[in-house]
């Protein structure tokens, strides 16, 4: 897939929560590329350039991944766990966004390395903060590691 | 107790060798010994008396033997000369010649010849002479003599009146004596002496014989000469000796003056001597028979010799006795010390040995195998008791086992037969559980005859009697007869089969109540009848059986209890696990699926608003918001939900918290609650307390945030966080004085979506309270609340056991 590289990956399988997320972002003035996977399978392929996103190489991005933890074919805590056992792809930041306040989740994903671990609220108002925390992260993040 | 041994035994031995055999022995020696020499003494002074009368005898029967030879030859010498001097032609010569009518010559020839013939006749005759009436030789055999005088020889002058016969006189080396007679004319008148020389050696040689004298015999003859004894004859033991002083020949001294008798006295050589004393019966002379002290008594120090020999052989022989005799009466002792010293190592099993004797020994050998089995069966009883208590109490964990191993332990150690009857369940039987003989016939028997005749608890068999009194019963000697009568007819052919010489039966009681009897038999025909002390010890076995067997039956029922507690343990862990998996996965999907709907509800109401607004009426703009309001309130009672339900799982992690800290930062975080508001918040000092600070943070939070929201409608909010003791307990309160409610609601205040005020005026969700119980539950305390309408709520709760060790408390109990 030529183009533009891909700067956040958001790995959603609810579309009105991606929707949602997309227009949080875009509210806060983060208009980066951003592409949407709908299961974990697909988010890694996409990653490590296999299967639909075959060829694709890392240096096209993300330079952020965005990641559910309840996802359909591989959970969200697999891909984490799979991006963070990568050489190359550990190096991306992987915010989890989760609706999920489980602490076992939360305390799994730290182990796993993730970077950020944000609880989506169900006001619209907290999660738009949240995510306006997020694009704070991100410009944070905007000169990332050479690849 | 091995070392103990070692060092005792010899120790023992010796001292009753030192102190017995040796004394005695020791003992017997000396006796013999005194007794021996007092013998020997006497003995000896009893044989010289003996052997003393007897020389002294044998020194009379010499003397007197030698005294009679001595007057003997001296008569007859006398006799002899006294012949020559009458013979009738000497006489006719010697007056021719004092007449004058022969001529000298013819008197010396004719004379002569006379002479000569008799000299012949006499052997010992040396020579003959006559003198004339004054001394002088006339006429001899020899005829050098002629003209020798004699005038002044004793012998002369005596020989003038009678026969005399001179003292012996040394010639060389023989002794002569002159043997004198007087010559008387044909008128009567003297005339001449008879001079004959006379050889006195065949004397001499008589009375030397030492016919029944010994070696050291000695017969002397002297007389008193000038104080000095002169001895005519030569000693045999000293033939040069003549003179001897008086001082030194005492028995002749005595002897000379005419006594006779005996005397000890020491000789002339100094040598003590046994004499015999005689006048020899002719003019003074003395005749003394002795013999030497030594020679005399050899006979006696052989005797001598013979008696000490034969005290040695006593004393050895009374020493060699008396050490076997004492051996005889110290080997039992030292045999009954060392089996005492074996038994006192713990060895009861030692038997002296000598219970067979008929003597003392045999009667303390007796009384001491009899103590030492006596010993042995009281520590055999104890041991066994010990024993059974312990085998008992292996047993309980199997009950069947434990009643066939308690009969045949007590059969084993009270005999013969052992039944044991316990009753029935429902007290009417009383059965027999357990049976034990050695004799498996025996056994078999038995079996099959209590198998055929129970007896019941009300029957008036001697068992029967035993259970219900519960007191033991004895019968030392039974006849069968009388068996017999006081058992059930079923029972005979087993009475009379093992014929019981004897019974015991003993309760089996516990705790006051009597839960069977043990049943014991004798039949052996060589055993003794029971007595007291298998009373006391079948008693006392008993009691032990009797609270195993009890024990027994508890565990029996508890292991019963326990299994079905145990599978029904699992059963419900199983079920418990499969719902609290089902609830977990439950909350798990609860957490991620059921707040994005939420989410979504929420998030596109306020984007209708917020892209639509304009378009809107207000009517629809005010129904989106309660739509997003609801959906708020939605996710607030799903997020309270699965903080409930994540208390049941998560746990409690006690850690010492400072609890006033705690409280400060909560009233901090809840800031927002009361912006507006005129609110007094007062802390007192809290202690320090054990619990799990983020869950105790929740019951603050909750609590203050509960006091803080019924609060809303006083003018001046008063909330006030304390702390109490009750009972030594430390009990944390929350006050406030706000809408209160009802106590009659009490029973619902802590209930899951209980709620004592309507939403519209308070909001929540009604798991705030029910949070709060379940975490105080979770750490062991307890929660309670006082309140009324309008009056305010106070809550009150406590963290449980150990909460409030924490150590320095700001405001520790006193």
């Amino acid at each position: 897939m030529a183009g533009d590289p891909v700067e956040i990956l958001l790995v959603e399988d609810n579309p009105s929560d991606a929707e949602l997320t997309l227009r949080a972002l875009r509210k806060n003035n983060v208009t980066n590329r951003i592409h949407l996977v709908r299961d974990g399978a697909e988010a890694l392929e996409f990653i490590f350039g296999k299967g639909a996103y075959n060829g694709r190489s890392l240096r096209e991005g993300p330079r952020v991944i965005l990641l559910d933890l309840k996802l359909p074919k591989v959970d969200g805590l697999e891909v984490l766990r799979q991006i963070k056992s990568d050489a190359q792809a550990r190096n991306v930041p992987v915010v989890v966004l989760t609706s999920s306040k489980e602490e076992r989740d939360v305390v799994e994903s730290y182990r796993l390395g993730v970077n950020s671990y944000i609880v989506k609220p169900v006001d619209f108002t907290q999660f738009t903060e949240a995510v306006r925390q997020l694009g704070l992260y991100w410009t944070l993040l905007n000169q990332p590691p050479a690849l | 107790m091995r070392t103990r041994h070692s060092t005792n035994q010899p120790r023992m031995r010796w001292t009753l060798r030192s102190s017995l055999l040796l004394k005695q022995t020791a003992f017997v020696a000396m006796v013999t010994i005194v007794t021996g020499g007092m013998l020997i003494l006497a003995s000896e002074s009893f044989a010289r008396r003996m052997v003393r009368g007897e020389i002294d005898q044998r020194l009379s029967l010499a003397a007197t033997d030698r005294q009679a030879l001595l007057q003997n030859y001296i008569h007859q010498q006398q006799e002899l000369v006294g012949l020559v001097a009458s013979r009738t032609r000497l006489r006719q010569l010697v007056t021719d010649r004092a007449a004058g009518k022969i001529a000298g010559d013819e008197f010396r020839r004719q004379s002569a010849q006379i002479l000569a013939d008799a000299r012949r006749s006499a052997k010992d005759f040396v020579s003959i002479s006559i003198a004339d009436p004054h001394g002088t030789i006339i006429t001899a055999t020899d005829e050098t003599s002629v003209g020798n005088d004699y005038g002044m020889d004793p012998d002369f002058v005596e020989g003038r009146r009678q026969s005399t016969l001179g003292a012996p006189r040394r010639t060389g080396e023989t002794y002569q004596s002159l043997l004198t007679a007087p010559v008387a004319g044909n008128d009567g008148q003297f005339l001449a002496v008879v001079i004959v020389v006379l050889d006195v050696q065949p004397m001499a040689d008589l009375l030397a014989g030492q016919t029944g004298l010994g070696e050291s015999g000695e017969t002397l003859v002297g007389t008193l000469r000038d104080s000095t004894i002169h001895l005519l004859l030569p000693a045999h033991n000293a033939p040069q000796l003549t003179d001897i002083p008086v001082g030194r020949m005492p028995a002749m001294a005595l002897a000379v003056h005419g006594q006779s008798g005996l005397l000890h006295p020491r000789d002339y050589r100094g040598v003590e001597v046994l004499a015999a004393y005689r006048p020899v019966g002719y003019r003074d002379w003395g005749l003394v028979v002795k013999l030497d002290a030594a020679e005399a008594y050899a006979s006696l120090s052989r005797f001598r010799a013979i008696v000490a020999l034969l005290e040695v052989a006593i004393v050895l022989a009374g020493v060699a006795l008396s050490y076997l005799l004492a051996r005889r009466f110290t080997q039992p002792i030292l045999h009954l010390a060392h089996q005492a010293a074996t038994i006192a190592t713990g060895d009861l099993t030692a038997r002296t040995g000598l219970a067979h004797r008929t003597d003392e020994f045999g009667d303390l050998a007796r009384a001491f195998d009899k103590m030492a089995e006596q010993i042995q069966r009281h520590l055999r009883r104890a041991e066994a008791l010990a024993e059974s208590s312990h085998t008992f109490a292996e047993s309980t964990r199997d009950y069947e086992g434990l009643l066939t191993r308690v009969a045949h332990r007590v059969a084993e150690f009270v005999g013969d037969t052992c039944v044991i009857f316990l009753v029935s369940a429902d007290g009417v039987w009383l059965e027999p559980v357990a049976l034990y003989d050695q004799d498996p016939d025996a056994m078999a028997f038995a079996r099959a005859v209590l198998a055929a005749s129970p007896i019941r608890v009300a029957d008036n068999t001697m068992s029967s009697k035993v259970f219900r009194e519960g007191e033991p019963l004895l019968v030392p000697q039974v006849s069968v007869a009388s068996l017999r009568q006081a058992t059930k007819e079923e029972y005979w052919p087993l009475l009379d089969r093992v014929a019981s010489r004897s019974l015991l039966m003993v309760p089996l009681r516990v705790q006051g109540r009597t839960i069977g009897i043990l049943s014991l038999s004798r039949h052996q025909p060589e055993a003794p009848g029971y007595g007291p002390e298998d009373l006391e010890f079948a008693t006392a076995l008993a009691e032990r059986a009797a609270l195993t067997i009890v024990n027994a039956r508890l565990y029996q029922a508890l292991e019963t209890a326990k299994e079905d507690l145990e599978r029904r343990v699992v059963e419900r862990t199983a079920q418990l696990k499969a719902a609290n998996n089902e609830l977990e996965s439950f909350s798990y999907s609860v957490a991620h699926d059921l707040r994005a709907p939420l989410r979504a509800m929420d998030g596109f109401s306020r984007l209708v608003v917020e892209d639509f607004a304009p378009l809107l009426p207000d009517e629809a703009q005010r129904y989106l918001h309660l739509v997003r309001e609801n959906a708020q309130q939605m996710g607030h009672l799903i997020d309270d939900l699965l903080t409930f339900a994540r208390l049941s799982r998560q746990p409690v992690n006690r850690q010492p918290v400072h609890t006033a800290d705690l409280v400060e930062q909560v009233v901090k975080d809840l800031q927002h609650d009361r912006e507006g508001r005129a609110v007094h918040i007062a802390i007192n000092d809290l202690p320090v307390c054990q619990a799990d600070p983020a869950l105790l943070r929740q019951v603050f939070a909750n609590l203050l945030s509960n006091a803080l929201k019924f609060t809303r409608t006083r003018e001046e909010a008063r909330i006030e966080v304390r702390s109490q003791t009750d009972d030594g307990e430390p009990v944390y309160v929350v006050k406030d004085n706000g809408v209160g409610f009802d106590m009659q609601y009490m029973g619902k205040l802590f209930g899951v979506f209980q709620r004592l005020h309507r939403a519209e005026e308070y909001e929540g969700t009604g798991v705030g309270l029910a949070i709060v119980q379940r975490i105080i539950h979770r750490h062991g305390g307890r929660i309670w609340a006082e309140a009324a309408v309008d009056k305010g709520a106070t809550f009150y709760f406590t963290l449980g056991g150990d909460s409030h060790g924490g150590g320095s408390g700001r405001n520790s109990v006193s």
